[in-house]
This record gives C-alpha cells, structure tokens and sequence, in this order.
C-alpha cells in the first residue's frame, strides 16, 4: 500500500507536482534529518544539508528511474549533500582529524588491545553522548556506513548501492568501522 | 581460524551476513579464545547501542525552509543555467529587450503571452518579467532534461534546431543529427518521434 502511494507521489513529484514532491518531504524529512544530524553531530550543519538534499530531489526527481528504490537513492542525496557542507566547512576551518591514515589497506587490526576493557552491555545517556562523539570522529568511509547500518538498519545490499560499492568493500568496510568505532571509544575513555 | 581472520567476520557473524559454515567456525573460536570474544562482545554492544540512539528529527520549520529554498532555486536557476551556452545567454538578453518594448509575443521561445496594455509603470513591468524569469526557467529546465535524453538516445553529436512547448506540455525539439533533420516529442519523461 505504502509502496503504490509513494510510487503515486514520485509519478506527480516528476510532472512537477509540488503537492506531491511536499508529501515526499514530509514522508522523509525525518530520516534524513536523522542521517545528516549523526553525520554532523549539530542542527545548523544537518538543517543545511537536509535541505540542499531535497532541492537536489526537486531539481533531479525526473531523472530518477526507479533502476533502485526511491529510498536509496534519496539517501545517496543525502549522503552527497553531508560530504559537500563537509568539504565547505573543511575548506575553511582546518579539521583537528585524528585519522589522517587511509581508509582500506593500511588500516592494521589491533590484535594487541588488551589495555580495552569490556564495554557495559547498554550504552546510555551521557555515554551515548561519548558514543556520537566517537562516531564522528571517524574517517568519513567509516562514519557514513555506520551511519547507514547501525542507526538506519540498512542491509549491505542497500548501503552497497547508496554507496556504489561492491559486497565484498561493504562487508570489510562495516567491520573496520565498527573495529575502529571500538578503538576510538575508548581512546574517549582514556582521556 | 585464526584471530585475524576472526576479527575480520565479526561484523558479518553480527549482521547475519555469513554463510552457516564459517558462522559455526567462528563460535566455535570465540568459545575458546577470549581476546575475540571481547571484541566481539563490544561490537555487539556498539551497534546495539547506536540502533537504540535517539533519532533527531527535523525541525517544525523544515518545510517552510525547503519551500523558501525552491523559490530563491528557481529564480537562481536562470542566472545559472542560461550563461552555459552561449545562445541561452541571448534568449536572456531578448527577454529583456522583449520586456522593454513591451512585445508579448516571443517567437523564439514559441511562447504567446497575453497581449496586455503596458502602463510603463515600473513596477508593473518589474513584476512581469519576474513572472517570465519563472516561466522561462521551468521550460527551460524542462527542455534541457529532453535534450540531455536525447543525446543519450542517439548518442551522436546533434544540433537543437528549434524548441517548444505544446499546450498540453508536450517538448518538441527539431533537431539535426549527422544532418537529418528530425522532430522529437517529449513529456511525462519519455521521448518518441513520429515516423
Ligand atoms: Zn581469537
């Protein structure tokens, strides 16, 4: 049901139906806000990008085939529009990034971690504060998958074509993310 | 299996994305080794943990912002778009001209406006040619979308000819490919022409 009135809306949205295309806004804004405020960590950074996704909705939605869901490609919008205000703001302030190392390859696994102690079962609160902070430290490879898994819930398959990468860099690239995510929580830890 | 490969899969073994045989190869590690098992466990914990995290909505503000947005997109998009070839550049120029000398009809782009007496009030004028920005950027939108899909179909360098807008919205674009002249029809995103 879902589905044909969302297929319906897209339908108006390409004839250049503003009712339809405000009904796709009000449909998603939420997720996407979501997306793009994990992404930043700040409203004023999530609002713009949230935003300049939809206009690129606007302008592009007659070129959208339905080649994928009309999800995975708004979220491939909206993961575009994030690293665009991301550069901007980059452009003008230097990042105090940690990770300047490369994203695949170099990267070696911390066999040797015994100083970790085990995480709680639950993060709460405050420590999922810390949590936030640590994902957004990553590197931009590794925040946005993780962004796309494990607070979207999407399936490899679904983040592999928002993403345009191949199964086998999805499953690798979650793993290193969620590794790294690990090391940078408790690096937090130790400060 | 050994402690790298096994941190390796982890993940997978988490999201279900492994097949039942390496699954089984990797519990039966984690039951033995204790170093993976941590690590495991916590990534259990971080992504359990980031599912669980509040979700931020957009704001109450958020479509009056997008709205807003679009506008100020559609009148940008004429200064934008038109300085990219060189023709589109003169159609501006003309539209103002046009406006000027208070001519409704512009053969060029095939568009009939009303005829309407024009008191040379400025304002007046001012808020026409605003409303023929607007009109002159969604056709032209609309007709670079066809003719992007054009090139695509035939994938051969062409000339545009002539556009127009049919009254019912229907782009018809004449244009030469390798010097034959032909007329394309476009709307509701397909393009055909008529043997
Ligand atoms: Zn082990």
């Amino acid at each position: 049901m879902v589905q044909k009135d969302e297929n319906a809306l897209i339908e108006g949205a390409k004839k250049g139906g503003e009712e339809e295309f405000e009904a796709l806004v009000l449909m998603y804004q939420d997720i996407c806000y979501n997306i793009s405020y994990k992404y930043f960590l700040n409203h004023e950074d999530a609002l713009d990008a949230t935003q300049d996704a939809f206009i690129k909705v606007y302008k592009n939605i007659k070129k959208f085939r339905g080649d994928s869901s009309f999800k995975t490609w708004l979220f491939r919008i909206v993961m575009n529009s994030c690293k665009d205000i991301s550069r901007k703001r980059k452009s003008r302030i230097q990042p105090e990034s940690i990770f300047k190392e490369g994203e695949e390859g170099e990267f070696t696994l911390e066999i040797e971690d015994k100083a970790l102690s085990p995480l709680d079962t639950v993060i709460k609160g405050e420590e999922s504060g810390k949590l936030m902070k640590s994902l957004n430290k990553l590197h931009e490879d590794h925040k946005e998958i993780l962004i796309l898994r494990d607070i979207n819930d999407l399936s490899y398959e679904e983040i592999g074509s928002i993403l345009s990468l191949n199964e086998v860099t999805v499953k690798s690239r979650i793993n290193r993310a969620r590794l790294k995510l690990r090391e940078v929580y408790f690096e937090e830890e130790g400060t | 299996m050994d402690c790298k490969t096994v941190k390796e899969q982890l993940s997978q073994l988490i999201d279900s994305e492994i097949s039942e045989t390496e699954a089984l190869e990797i519990m039966k590690h984690l039951k033995t080794c204790s170093e993976c098992k941590r690590v495991y466990d916590d990534l259990l914990t971080l992504r359990n943990s980031l599912i669980n995290s509040r979700r931020e909505d957009a704001p109450p503000y958020f479509m009056v912002n997008v709205k807003e947005a679009l506008k100020k997109e559609k009148k940008r998009g004429l200064l934008l778009r038109f300085p990219v070839n060189g023709k589109g550049l003169s159609v501006v120029a003309a539209l103002f001209i046009i406006g000027f000398m208070g001519i409704y009809y512009m053969q060029d782009l095939n568009i009939q406006h009303e005829p309407e007496a024009v008191n040379g009030n400025l304002r007046v004028f001012m808020e026409q040619e605003e409303q023929r920005k607007e009109i002159a950027t969604d056709m032209d939108s609309e007709v670079v979308y066809y003719i992007d899909k054009l090139k695509e179909m035939v994938n051969k360098d062409l000339e545009v000819l002539k556009t127009k807008i049919e009254e019912d919205g229907t782009i018809v674009l004449e244009v030469s490919v390798d010097g034959v002249v032909t007329v394309y029809y476009g709307k509701d995103g397909e393009l055909w022409k008529i043997e």
